[in-house]
């Protein structure tokens, strides 16, 4: 990435080109505790507006750097301690082999936020990286391949059990993940993804013996009420991601998502959360 | 040949709901082979504005220099594959110094290796005498010889082929001629420029 931003110094403004991105979106998440158990599953629905400047530079042929910050925030209807603003920086670069759309990417991004919750149990800062393989087969159809890590410092939550840590939003994990798009009409464009996480996570619900065994970091979580608590586990969380895009005008879309996370932790304590969203976007 | 001995073709083209269909490329060829192509063909432009080709189409006759300048405040990078063309104009800005001379009739598909959603057309003639259709779907060929010709017509969208939509008709001195073509035609697909949310995941 260092190399990046070397050969991002080395251009002229004149060949910088500013994209503004803003998107206001709605999210329905009917399991907003990440729990198993149906009595300690809550859900609700959140509004969020973000926005984003960022600089792309074709640095050479087949080879460009995208360098930019975005800010945002959430509010929830029912959970405020869930809600959240935003401010981070991201870079990313991108080499094409060959000439033509159809030319396979690569993709490198990396990406760093902080995240202001109203609960600061939550709150932190949140580091991403990315690799992408890629490539569009026709006009309608691309699909990418990709790698990613990602870190959460979120380091509050005081112990509440001698010996084991309270800071239970203090997060890493990374996996693996296949994505594909169609372009089913000019105007609409469906997408699907499936990842692949392998690391930390974190369930709220109420004291068990299972999880306690199971957790290696717990803490009150007032967000959801005095009667549960956050345990951080290891798990592996798989995600299916379906999208379909309809296209405004070529610098906005309204977009409709689902996605299924189901996680996989130890003692039996899976979980599944089913998100629902409709997004406004508009790009330029 | 004077200019009173020629006469025009108006040709007009819809699309199969009766819409008129702009950017469609009308040609006509003598049946007697006779014609002379420019020596000094005029200099024909595709610009780049808002990271797209303007016009989506252009028509010349084989021989033609095109250039292609760059109104947007970011580099572009042209290129082709078509059999009637390839050729590459590696990223720049601004007017490059020189024009790319399109000597084989054909279609030649533009496209941007930045912006991979840009697309354009160039059309090169064989005949002198063609012309491209407004939004009103109508062309006007001027200063034909009078005589016999195939005339055809073509368009980015086009279902079928060119050559299925040559016709014959005879331009009289005087009467000149008409001509109208109802095409099937498929629907725009480019590699999309509209935005698509990053779906990220809470865990």
């Amino acid at each position: 990435m260092a190399c990046v931003l070397g050969m991002l110094a080395g251009i002229a403004p004149v060949s910088a080109e500013a994209l503004i991105d803003a998107a206001v979106n709605w999210t329905y998440d009917d399991n907003l505790t990440r729990a198993s158990s149906h009595s300690d599953i809550r859900a609700d629905n959140a509004f969020s507006a973000s926005g984003a400047l960022r600089w792309f530079h074709a640095l050479t042929e087949y080879d460009s750097a995208t360098l930019g910050g975005f800010a945002g925030g959430q509010a929830y209807a029912r959970y405020h301690g869930l809600d959240v603003a935003w401010i981070g920086a991201d870079v990313a670069y991108r080499h094409k082999e060959g000439l033509g759309y159809t030319a396979p990417w690569l993709l490198i991004a990396a990406t760093a936020a902080y995240h202001r919750y109203d609960d600061e149990l939550r709150t932190g800062a949140r580091y991403g990286a990315r690799a992408e393989l890629g490539k569009r087969f026709d006009e309608r159809f691309d699909a990418h391949v990709a790698a990613f890590y990602d870190w959460r410092f979120a380091p509050h939550g005081e112990s509440l059990v001698p010996g084991i840590p309270g800071d239970v939003f203090d997060l890493k994990g990374g996996g693996v993940e296949i994505g594909a798009a169609y372009a089913a009409t000019e105007q609409l464009a469906i997408s699907g993804r499936f990842a692949s996480r392998r690391g930390d996570v974190v369930s709220t619900t109420s004291q068990g013996y299972a999880i306690f065994q199971a957790s290696n970091a717990i803490a009150a979580d007032p967000t959801f009420g005095d009667e549960l608590y956050a345990y951080r586990l290891r798990g592996t969380t798989n995600v299916f991601s379906l999208l379909a895009s309809w296209a405004i005008s070529d610098h906005a879309s309204l977009s409709v998502g689902y996605s299924e996370e189901r996680t996989s932790v130890a003692q039996g304590l899976d979980y599944r959360s089913h998100i629902a969203s409709v997004t406004f976007q508009y790009q330029h | 040949m004077a200019l009173a001995q020629t006469a025009n073709l108006a040709a007009t083209v819809a699309d199969s709901q009766g819409h008129p269909l702009a950017d469609a490329v009308v040609v006509a060829t003598p049946v007697d082979g006779h014609y002379h192509l420019d020596e000094h063909p005029q200099q024909a432009i595709v610009d780049q504005i808002d990271k797209e080709f303007v016009p989506p189409v252009v028509a010349v006759a084989a021989g033609t220099p095109v250039t292609f300048p760059n109104h947007d405040n970011v580099r572009h990078h042209v290129y082709s594959f078509s059999p009637a063309k390839r050729f590459e104009l590696p990223l720049y800005q601004g007017v490059p110094a020189k024009p790319i001379v399109f000597d084989t009739p054909g279609v030649v598909v533009l496209g941007c290796n930045i912006h991979d959603w840009m697309v354009g057309y160039v059309y090169v003639s064989e005949s002198p005498y063609f012309s491209k259709t407004g939004k009103d779907g109508k062309a006007r060929l001027t200063n034909l010889p009078p005589g016999a010709y195939v005339v055809r017509v073509w368009h980015p969208q086009l279902a079928g082929t060119e050559e299925a939509t040559r016709k014959s008709i005879e331009v009289t001195r005087g009467r000149g001629a008409e001509v109208t073509w109802t095409l099937d035609v498929k629907p725009e697909v480019r590699v999309r420029r509209a935005p698509m949310p990053e779906r990220g995941t809470r865990y």
